[in-house]
């Protein structure tokens, strides 16, 4: 399973995504495609949506906590990582 | 248990509650918020705060709750919901109540450890007279191997200053691993108190469990440790070298597979204890 969602998408790489996926919404991707199928996937659009493509992607992973997110350009919450597990920070620094 | 998140360690800050989620402060004022119910256990190290209500959030939510010492190499204490799921540690008391079940256990466990060594039929006593013998030898050829002097193991509580280097270490370097397995222990929900080879001592489980590592762990990183301190204790350059090891080893992902092989041999079917 990946699901992608984004602000904002090129038109010819929409297209292109439509070989793999639905777009129920506009700008949410789903896809059943599984691992190395995915990775591709996951490639492309790493390498044609540029910077402001606020592109969020989400994995099914085969261990624990069963998911991972990939993050691309302006996104306002931090994704982190402590002991591993991928985590969303809030809030920066000044309170 | 096995699809929840083993650990988080977190370290100075603030776990509180709001709108019903456990959110984490950390010192620089950065705000997370812990998806506790996925996660089966919290390590909170030095300078953590806790509100009640986030202990009760937690609980309800079955994530058991360890207070430990700098990354997590001395534990402390344990918050455990009483409604914790209690299946392994029921496994483990039916394995240790009963006698042959219990020296199988034992068996496996020195089977580990000496490979080559015909356990077969031989009962704890004498496998333990084995495991001292073999110990002893395992000192002496480290000791030749690092070119280290080595007078035997002496160790006095709360006198450690007067122990020689390599006694030092490997006192310290065992105290650290009976932290990270005690933590590891409980995370999995079994009992440190029942021990299968140990008895009688505060921890006989985490005892059983040391053993199995403190080969690479201790013994030969004290050795190591002593040929290369020449003469000078240095107390951070042991907690380093001692934890390089453990995450080279893998140390929390190995002990969770093993304690599984040791109780239940490697014969185990998921979801079947008998």
């Amino acid at each position: 399973m990946l699901v992608v969602i984004a602000n904002d998408i090129p038109p010819a790489v929409r297209g292109r995504m439509k070989l793999w996926f639905v777009e129920p919404r506009p700008n949410v991707f789903v896809s059943g495609v599984q691992d190395s199928v995915a990775d591709d996937v996951v490639t492309y659009l790493y390498n044609y949506c540029p910077a402001g493509s606020g592109l969020m992607v989400f994995r099914k992973a085969k261990h624990t906590p069963g998911y991972k997110i990939l993050g691309l350009g302006d996104t306002k919450r931090n994704l982190i990582e402590i002991d591993g597990l991928q985590l969303v920070q809030e809030k920066d620094g000044v309170l | 248990m096995k699809d929840k998140y083993p650990f988080l360690y977190l370290e100075r800050g603030r776990l509180e509650v709001d709108d019903s989620s456990v959110k984490w402060i950390d010192s620089e004022g950065n705000v997370v918020r812990l998806p506790i119910a996925t996660i089966n256990t919290l390590l909170l190290g030095p300078g953590t705060a806790i509100t009640h209500e986030a202990v009760k959030v937690i609980t309800s939510a079955n994530c058991s709750v360890c207070w430990v010492g700098e990354d997590s190499l001395l534990f402390y204490a344990v918050g455990k919901s009483p409604t914790a799921d209690t299946r392994n540690m029921r496994a483990q008391m039916l394995l240790a109540s009963d006698d042959k079940k219990s020296v199988e256990v034992a068996r496996r466990m020195f089977a580990r450890r000496f490979p080559m060594a015909d356990l077969a039929g031989k009962n704890l006593k004498t496998m333990m007279g084995m495991e001292g013998y073999r110990v002893r030898e395992l000192y002496e050829q480290k000791a030749g191997q690092y070119k280290v002097g080595w007078k035997g193991r002496c160790f006095q509580p709360g006198k450690f200053e007067m122990g020689d280097i390599t006694n030092r270490v490997l006192t310290s370097a065992n105290a650290a691993l009976y932290g990270i397995l005690t933590s590891a222990v409980y995370a999995m929900g079994y009992s440190p108190h029942i021990g299968f080879i140990h008895s009688g001592s505060p921890l006989p489980f985490v005892y059983d469990l040391a053993d199995l590592y403190k080969e690479k762990l201790c013994i030969d990183l004290a050795f190591s440790l002593t040929y290369d301190m020449a003469g000078q204790y240095n107390k951070a350059k042991v907690a380093s070298e001692f934890r390089k090891r453990v995450i080279e080893m893998d140390l929390l992902v190995k002990v969770g597979q093993d304690i599984q092989s040791v109780l239940v041999g490697d014969n185990y079917v998921s979801g079947d204890c008998k």
